[in-house]
C-alpha cells in the first residue's frame, strides 16, 4: 500500500497508523499520549496532521491509513491545529522549567519550542492540583501533569497492575494513585520515563544535577539474569540516575525498580574503602599496594603447610565473567579445586548431571511463542519483575501460565492455575503430574531459584525432568544471581573446569567446604551475612580456619570479626566487566565511575596475584578474547543429562521452612539500595503459619520450632489459610536467628 | 393528520401500564416476528425504506445503521440510549415515564434484527427515581408475560433486557463513553474507527440507539412499509418529539410531524410567554447553533430546513427566548454546562471549555475587553473538530454562533460594562 | 612666487607656534579632564558589569532556585554550582562558585537568571591578597548582595 507524506511516496502496511508509518521513515510529529508499546487513546491531539479531503486536521497516532491518502505534516493546516493544541497544553501547566528536573529533556518543552507560539493569551487562573507521596521513588509534581495518561496505560497494559488513574473530570483531572501511597509495582519506575513532563519525577534524583550536566554510560544489570541494559547518568563521578538502554531483544525500553535504584547499594556507608589485615587480633590498614602481596604470601604459606585441599574458596555469581575467569584460572593453577559459587544452595548431588550451565532454553523474545508456560518455584513478579512485561505480552497472543509453589504469590499478569503445595507434596506430585491441558503443545518448564535452596534439590530436579517429559516440554532455568551461568561455564564449580569440562577428581562443594574444617577461606565479592545457605555454618568454619581471605567491596560484622585479609574490591560500576545471561547472551561494559583510590578493580586484584606467581599475566581485551572463544564451542540449548538413580520419596512428616525472600534483597547491593528498601515490598516482616501447625501447637502465642537441635520462639506469626499443610513461611526482612539457615525442615516442639 | 407514535399513551389513564400498551396495539408487531419467524434482513429493510433518522442528535439512518453488523453468529448487542442529558431536551424521559412497553418492544426488534441476544437500557442517573423504576416494572411485566427472556413465546428466540443507572455525566450520553460506563470503566469517548458496530461493548459488535428511535420501532413495523415516510409533511420524512421550554406560555413535549413550521409548534407552546418579541431559539439542545427569532419564524422544524439557516435539529429540544434575555449570560451559562461536563480526556476541551468560561465569567462581571471577543472565536474555532467526541464541537458552536449572530450585544457588554437589554 | 612670500610671512612671525601655544593657554584656564583616580571616579552606567552578587527577596529568602542556567551560560566557564533539595523542599544550591579570573564580565549570567538572583554590580575594584581568593562563594555573593541591593534597585529603575 502506497500513502504520501509531504508529497513523498512511501510504503505502508494496511493495519499501520500514520504515525507508524511517518516514525518509520523519520518524519518527524510531535506527539504526548502516543507510545509505540502501549494502546493508542488519541487524547493528546498533538499529532494532529492534515490529511487531503478531509475537513479537520485527524490524530496521526490512531487514523489508520487508506490506499493513496494524502498527508501533510508542514501545511498550514496542520501547523495551526498543532500550535493550537500547544497553546492549550500550556495554559494550565506551571512553566516552572527552572526548578523542574525535566528540563533539558522535557518533551514539552521540546515541542512548544518547535510548535508552540512564543506567549499566551491566557489570564485566567491556572490549576493546582496538591501533591501526594505515592512511593519512595517517584516524587510527583502533578500541577505539571499534561493527562497522556501514559502512566495509567503503562500499569494496565505492560506492569499488569493498575495503580494510577484518572480522577475528576474536565479541566480538574487528576492523575492520581488509588490509594495514597499506593504506587508498589515492581516496575513503578517506567513511569518516570513515560511522563513526558516533569509530572512523575525521578525521587532519587531530585535537583541533584541538571540534564545537560550528565554523561550517559551503558552498563547492564547485575541484579538478575535477565541482563537489563542500562545507562548509567554520571554527575561528578557519581551515579546519579539511571534510564533503560532500549534493547527490543531483553528491556525493551522498560527497566525494573531494582536495575533502576539498585546502583544506590553502590553508596552505602558500610562499603570498604580500606585494605585490611588483622595483627594480634586486630584488624590494621594496609597500604593499597601491599595487601595482594600480602594475601598471596598468606595463600602461598597455607599451601606449603597444608595440602591445596584444604583451601576453600567462594565467589559469588554476582562477580563479572572476567572476575570469575581470573578467579579459576589463579586457584586451578595453584593446585587449589575446592572451588564454588552456588553458596546459597545446599544439595549438591545433581551436579554431574546438570547441563553445561542453567539457562532458559530459549531466547526472552520467544517466550509467547510457547503456549504454555510452566513456572515452578518462582515468583516472576518479584524475582524476574522485567519478565512481567514479557508475560503479560505472551499472555495477550495466548499464553497459558501455570505456577508451581510453595506460597500462594501475586503475580501481575494472569496465571490459569496456581499449584500451592509444600516441598513434600510437589515432589510426589511430579512424579506422576500429567498437566493435561499442556499435553502435546510447545511448553516451556520454567525452573525458579527457590527450588535450588531446597535440600533435597536433586531428588527434585529429577522429579521435574520427569514431569516435563510427560507432558513434552522444554526446561529452562532462572537463575539466583546475575552471572550463574559464567559460574557454572567459567569454571566456578568443583566438579568442572572452564567450558564445563568434567574433572576427574572434583574438589569439595560449597556445603562440603563449610563441613570439612578448611584451613584457609577465601571469599570473593560475597556477603557472608546473606549469601550464605547456612550463616551459623559458615561461622562455625571460619572460626575454626587459620586463615580467612575476603575479597569485598562491603565491611559486614562478620567480615570485621573473622577476617584476616580484607582486599576492598570494586563494584560492578567501578570496573570494566561483563554477565552473561539466561539466554547465555555475553554482555560487557566499561567501568561509569572511578571509585575511591584505595579500591582495586576486582579484576586487577586478581590478575596482580597471577602475576605474582608468575602465571600469565591479562589485560581485559585478552580475558575477553579469552571468554569469547570459550563461548563459542558453548551449546546454550543442552539438555540435563538423567541420572538413572532412584531416588526415595521423603514420606515424613517434618514441617518446611521456607525463606520469602523479598525482591530488594536478592543480592548485596540491592540489599544496601536505600531507597529501594523503603518500600513496602521490603517492609514486609512476617512469618506465616500454617493452619494445621497451629492447630498442632499446644502453645498458641508462642510457637517452639526445633532446627539443628535449636529451639527458636516465634511468637509473632500470621496463619495463613492459603499456606500448604505443614509450612513455616518467613520473609527474608524478618531479623530474626530463625532466618538463619534458609528453606529447610524443622521439627515442632509442643 | 394527527398522527402519535412515542406519545400515544400518554394521555391515558395508567399510560405505563401493559393494558394501555396492548389497546394501542403493542406487542402485536413483536408476536408476529417471532411466530412467524421474519427474516431479519426483511426489519432491516422495512426500517431503512421507512426513513426513520436517529433521534439522538446526528440524525443518522437507523436502517442503515443496522446494516453495518456484520452478519456472522457472534455475541452481539443492543444498548438503548436512555442517558438523555442534552439541556433543553425532555422527550425520553417522559417516554420511560409514559410509555416504557413501546422502548421494550423496539428493543426486543431492534435486538432480533441484528442477532442480539442482549440488550441494555442505559439510564440516566437522575431518573433513578422514577423514570428507572417506571422503567423495571414495565420490564418485570414482560418478563412475566415472556416477551423478554428465555425461549420467548416458545419461539426458541431468547433476547435478555438490562436496565442500567449512569452517575450523572452528560458525557456518558455519547454512545462509546456509554459502551465504557457499561464495561464498569470511567465513562470516556472512545477513539473512532473502529466503530461500535464492529467493536463496541466488551469488543463485541453492538448497535446504539436513541429510546425515541426505538420507541417508534414497533408502530412503524405494524404498518405499511410507506406509512411512517408520509406522515411527514412536504419533503420530510417522519415524525419527532419536540421539548418545547423557555420563554413559552405552555412549555412542553409535543410530537409533530416534521416538516411543520416553527410558527405551528410556537403556537401549540402557547405562544411567547406574555406575548413578548421572539429574540432567539436552539431548536436542537444547547449544543446545536442558537438562531435568530425572526429567521427562525421562517423555518419549519425539519432536519434540512433548520440546517439551511445553520444550525441542526439536534435532539429536539427547543429553547426559546423573549427580548428580555441577555445572550451573555445565557452564553456563559452555557458554557459552563460543557466546562463542567467535559471528561478530560482530550487537550482541546478539557483546557478550552475552562478557558471560554472563564473568559464569560469575565466579561460579564465586567472586566472583558473587545480582543476578548475575537479571542472567544479563535478558542472555539480551535477546539471545533479536534476532539475525540463531539462535546468539543458542542461547546464552541454555541460561542460561535452567539458571537455571530448577537455580536453587537457582546460588543455592547464589554462597551459598557452592564446588559443590554436591562 | 605668492605661495612662497606668505610661507615666509608665517615662519617669521611663528603663527604657528601662536597658534598651538593658544589652544594650551586656553585649556590653562579651563577645568581639567583629567580624573584623578582613587580620589576621583568616572561616572558609571547603570548597565555597568562588575563584581558579581546574589540577591535575596525582601523577606530575606535567596533568590537563587539553582536552575543552573548561568552556569551553562556561561562562555567561560567560571561559575560552578551544586543543587539539592532543601529541608523544607525546595530547590538550592548548596555551592554557587564564581572564579573571578575566569569571568569575562559579560552578564550573560544576569540575562539567563529566570529570578534575577544573580546580577553584576557596578563594584569594580576589588583584589585578592591569595590567588585561592579569586573562586568566591555563595555566601560572599549573598552577602555582596545584602551590601548593594539598595544601588541594585536604583540602577534597576534608572533602567525602567
Amino acid at each position: 500500500m502506497k500513502i504520501y507524506i509531504n508529497n513523498i511516496e512511501y510504503d505502508a502496511n494496511p493495519d499501520e497508523t500514520i504515525i507508524q508509518v511517518a516514525d518509520r521513515n523519520n518524519i518527524k510529529i510531535p506527539r504526548f499520549c502516543y507510545h509505540k508499546h502501549l494502546s493508542v487513546v488519541a487524547s493528546c491531539r498533538m499529532c494532529l496532521v492534515e490529511i487531503e479531503g478531509v475537513k479537520f486536521a485527524q490524530p496521526a497516532c490512531s487514523t489508520p491509513i487508506k490506499e493513496d491518502m494524502r498527508i501533510s505534516t508542514k501545511s498550514s493546516k496542520t501547523k495551526e491545529a498543532q500550535k493550537s493544541t500547544m497553546e492549550f497544553l500550556l495554559i494550565n501547566h506551571p512553566l516552572d522549567c527552572p526548578i523542574c528536573d525535566q528540563a533539558g529533556e522535557c518533551e514539552l518543552q521540546d515541542v512548544s519550542l518547535k510548535h508552540g507560539d512564543d506567549h499566551s493569551k491566557y489570564l485566567e487562573f491556572k490549576r493546582v492540583v496538591v501533591d501526594k507521596d505515592i512511593s519512595p521513588l517517584i516524587s510527583t509534581e502533578m500541577t505539571r501533569c499534561i493527562h497522556c495518561s501514559r502512566c495509567v496505560r503503562f500499569g494496565e497494559e505492560v506492569a499488569g497492575n493498575k495503580e494510577l488513574g484518572l480522577i475528576n473530570r474536565g479541566e480538574f483531572t487528576e492523575i492520581r494513585a488509588f490509594i495514597e501511597d499506593g504506587v508498589s509495582s515492581e516496575l513503578s519506575g517506567n513511569m518516570i520515563d513515560l511522563c513526558p513532563v516533569g509530572a512523575l519525577n525521578n525521587k532519587l534524583y531530585s535537583y541533584k544535577a541538571r540534564t545537560w550536566d550528565l554523561k550517559q554510560h551503558p552498563i547492564i544489570s547485575p541484579h538478575d539474569c535477565i541482563g537489563s541494559n542500562i545507562f548509567y547518568h554520571v554527575y561528578n563521578n557519581e551515579i546519579v540516575r539511571a534510564i533503560p538502554k532500549e534493547n527490543s531483544d531483553i528491556n525493551q525500553t522498560w527497566l525494573s525498580d531494582r536495575d533502576r535504584f539498585g546502583y544506590q547499594g553502590i553508596y552505602s556507608k558500610d562499603r570498604c574503602y580500606v585494605s585490611k589485615h588483622r595483627k594480634n587480633k586486630t584488624l590494621e590498614r594496609v597500604d593499597s599496594q601491599d595487601i595482594i602481596k600480602k594475601v598471596n604470601n598468606a595463600i602461598n604459606s597455607s599451601l606449603d603447610k597444608n595440602t591445596s585441599s584444604k583451601i576453600g574458596s567462594f565467589i559469588s555469581a554476582q562477580s563479572t565473567s572476567e572476575e570469575m575467569f581470573l578467579f579459576q584460572n589463579l586457584l586451578r593453577k595453584l593446585g587449589i579445586k575446592n572451588i564454588d559459587h552456588r553458596t546459597n544452595e545446599r544439595d549438591f548431588d545433581y551436579q554431574d548431571t546438570y547441563p553445561l550451565m542453567p539457562s532458559l532454553g530459549c531466547n526472552i523474545n520467544d517466550l509467547s511463542e510457547y503456549d504454555n508456560i510452566i513456572l515452578i518455584g518462582v515468583n516472576i513478579k518479584t524475582e524476574y519483575p522485567i519478565l512481567t512485561v514479557r508475560l503479560n505480552e505472551s499472555v495477550k497472543q495466548d499464553t497459558k501460565i501455570y505456577s508451581y509453589h510453595y506460597f500462594n504469590m501475586d503475580e501481575d499478569f494472569p496465571v490459569e492455575k496456581k499449584f500451592v503445595m509444600n516441598n513434600t507434596d510437589l515432589l510426589s506430585l511430579f512424579q506422576e503430574h500429567t498437566l493435561e491441558s499442556c499435553r502435546n503443545k510447545k511448553n516451556l518448564l520454567v525452573i525458579g531459584p527457590n527450588i535450588t535452596y531446597f535440600s533435597n534439590q536433586s531428588v527434585f530436579l529429577q522429579a521435574l525432568d520427569k514431569f516435563a517429559k510427560n507432558i513434552n516440554s522444554q526446561i529452562g532455568y532462572l537463575t539466583d544471581f546475575c552471572n550463574s551461568t559464567s559460574g557454572w561455564i567459567l569454571g566456578n564449580v568443583p566438579h568442572r573446569t572452564i567450558g564445563g569440562v568434567k574433572l576427574d577428581n572434583p574438589g569439595l562443594n560449597a556445603t562440603e567446604m563449610l563441613e570439612n574444617d578448611l584451613s584457609t577461606l577465601i571469599f570473593y565479592n560475597l556477603d557472608p551475612e546473606n549469601d550464605f545457605h547456612n550463616s551459623s555454618a559458615l561461622i562455625n568454619s571460619l572460626q575454626k580456619s587459620e586463615c580467612n581471605i575476603f575479597f569485598t567491596s562491603y565491611l559486614t560484622p562478620i567480615i570485621e570479626k573473622y577476617a584476616d585479609y580484607i582486599v576492598p574490591i570494586s563494584t560492578y560500576a567501578e570496573s570494566d566487566g561483563s554477565f552473561i545471561n539466561i539466554e547465555g547472551r555475553f554482555q560487557s561494559f566499561n567501568k561509569v565511575i572511578t571509585p575511591n583510590s584505595n579500591v582495586i578493580d576486582g579484576w586487577r586484584a586478581l590478575n596482580e596475584l597471577n602475576i605474582l606467581n608468575n602465571h600469565q599475566a591479562y589485560t581485559i581485551e585478552s580475558i575477553r578474547s579469552e571468554l569469547s572463544s570459550t563461548l563459542s564451542k558453548i551449546d546454550f540449548t543442552s539438555k540435563i543429562l538423567i541420572d538413572k538413580k532412584k531416588y526415595e520419596l521423603d514420606k515424613s512428616t517434618k514441617v518446611h521452612k521456607n525463606s520469602l525472600r523479598h525482591i530488594y534483597s536478592t543480592d548485596q547491593i540491592v540489599r544496601r539500595a536505600k531507597s529501594l528498601n523503603e518500600t513496602i515490598q521490603a517492609n514486609n516482616k512476617s512469618v506465616y503459619v500454617s493452619r494445621d501447625i497451629f492447630d498442632d501447637s499446644e502453645n498458641k502465642k508462642i510457637l517452639k520450632v526445633v532446627e539443628n537441635n535449636r529451639v527458636f520462639k516465634i511468637d509473632n506469626f500470621q496463619i495463613r489459610d492459603d499456606l500448604p499443610s505443614r509450612t513455616i513461611v518467613y520473609s527474608s526482612s524478618f531479623n530474626n536467628k530463625f532466618t538463619e539457615s534458609k528453606s529447610t525442615f524443622v521439627s515442632l516442639k509442643k | 393528520m394527527n398522527v402519535k407514535i412515542c406519545t400515544e399513551t400518554f394521555e391515558s389513564n395508567k399510560p405505563a401500564s401493559l393494558a394501555t400498551y396492548l389497546k394501542y396495539g403493542g406487542y402485536e408487531a413483536w408476536k408476529k416476528i417471532i411466530t412467524e419467524k421474519t427474516p431479519k434482513s426483511s426489519i432491516v429493510e422495512k426500517i431503512k425504506n421507512s426513513g426513520l433518522r436517529g433521534k439522538g442528535g446526528a440524525g443518522f439512518l437507523t436502517g442503515l445503521k443496522w446494516s453495518f453488523i456484520p452478519l456472522e453468529n457472534k455475541q452481539k448487542y443492543l444498548v438503548c440510549n436512555s442517558d438523555e442529558s442534552e439541556p433543553g431536551t425532555c422527550k425520553d424521559r417522559d417516554i420511560l415515564r409514559y410509555n416504557p412497553h413501546s422502548i421494550i418492544e423496539g428493543m426486543l426488534i431492534a435486538s432480533y434484527a441484528i442477532g442480539a441476544s442482549v440488550a441494555y437500557n442505559y439510564l440516566r442517573g437522575e431518573f433513578i427515581d422514577e423514570q428507572k423504576r417506571v422503567f423495571d416494572e414495565a420490564l418485570k411485566i414482560a418478563y412475566q408475560e415472556n416477551l423478554v427472556g428465555k425461549d420467548i413465546l416458545s419461539s426458541s428466540v431468547s433476547i435478555d433486557i438490562y436496565s442500567l443507572i449512569g452517575a450523572g455525566a452528560y458525557i456518558v450520553g455519547e454512545e462509546t463513553a456509554m459502551l465504557e460506563s457499561i464495561e464498569g470503566k470511567r465513562g470516556m469517548p472512545r477513539i473512532k474507527p473502529p466503530f461500535p458496530a464492529i467493536k463496541g461493548l466488551f469488543g463485541k459488535p453492538t448497535i446504539i440507539n436513541n429510546t425515541e428511535t426505538l420507541a417508534s420501532v414497533p408502530k412503524i413495523m405494524r404498518n405499511e412499509p410507506d406509512w411512517y415516510k408520509n406522515i411527514g409533511i412536504g419533503d420530510s420524512e417522519g415524525i419527532k418529539m419536540f421539548c418545547t421550554s423557555g420563554h413559552l406560555e405552555k412549555p412542553g413535549n409535543y410530537e409533530i410531524p416534521l416538516g411543520t413550521p416553527f410558527r405551528d409548534l410556537l403556537e401549540l407552546s402557547g405562544g411567547v410567554l406574555n406575548k413578548g418579541e421572539l429574540k432567539a431559539v436552539i431548536p436542537g439542545g444547547s449544543s446545536v447553533p442558537v438562531v435568530k427569532g425572526e429567521t427562525m419564524l421562517q423555518l419549519n422544524m425539519d432536519y434540512e430546513s433548520i440546517s439551511s439557516a445553520g444550525s441542526m435539529l439536534g435532539s429536539g429540544g427547543v429553547i426559546v427566548m423573549d427580548h428580555t434575555t441577555c445572550m451573555v449570560s445565557v452564553l456563559q451559562r452555557i458554557s459552563r454546562f460543557y466546562y463542567a461536563e467535559s471528561c478530560g480526556q482530550c487537550t482541546p476541551c478539557r483546557e478550552g471549555t475552562g478557558w471560554l468560561y472563564k473568559m464569560l465569567t469575565n466579561i460579564l462581571e465586567g472586566k472583558g475587553t473587545i480582543s476578548d471577543l475575537d479571542t472567544l472565536n479563535r478558542i472555539a474555532s480551535q477546539i471545533e473538530g479536534h476532539c475525540i467526541c463531539a462535546l468539543g464541537d458542542a461547546a464552541a458552536m454555541p460561542v460561535r454562533s452567539f458571537l455571530k449572530n448577537f455580536w453587537h450585544e457582546f460588543e455592547y457588554y464589554v462597551d459598557k460594562k452592564q446588559s443590554m437589554v436591562s | 612666487m605668492i605661495d612662497k612670500t606668505k610661507k615666509m610671512i608665517k615662519s617669521l612671525f611663528l603663527v604657528e607656534i601662536v597658534k598651538g601655544l593658544s589652544i594650551t593657554g586656553k585649556k590653562l584656564f579651563k577645568k581639567p579632564i583629567t580624573v584623578q583616580y582613587p580620589e576621583e571616579k568616572t561616572p558609571q552606567s547603570s548597565r555597568f558589569r562588575g563584581l558579581h552578587a546574589l540577591r535575596r527577596y525582601p523577606n530575606g529568602e535567596e533568590r537563587c532556585i539553582g536552575c543552573k542556567l548561568c552556569e551553562a551560560v556561561c562562555p567561560a566557564l567560571a561559575i560552578s554550582i551544586d543543587t539539592e533539595m532543601r529541608s523544607d523542599g525546595t530547590r538550592r544550591t548548596k555551592k554557587y562558585d564564581i572564579d573571578l579570573f575566569k569571568c569575562v564580565y559579560c552578564g550573560f549570567c544576569e540575562e539567563a537568571c529566570p529570578v534575577d538572583a544573580i546580577v553584576e554590580t557596578k563594584i569594580f575594584e576589588f583584589h585578592f591578597e591569595d590567588r585561592n581568593e579569586k573562586v568566591i562563594n555563595k555566601n560572599d555573593l549573598l552577602k555582596i548582595g545584602d551590601l548593594y541591593e539598595r544601588e541594585e534597585l536604583k540602577d534597576r529603575k534608572n533602567l525602567g
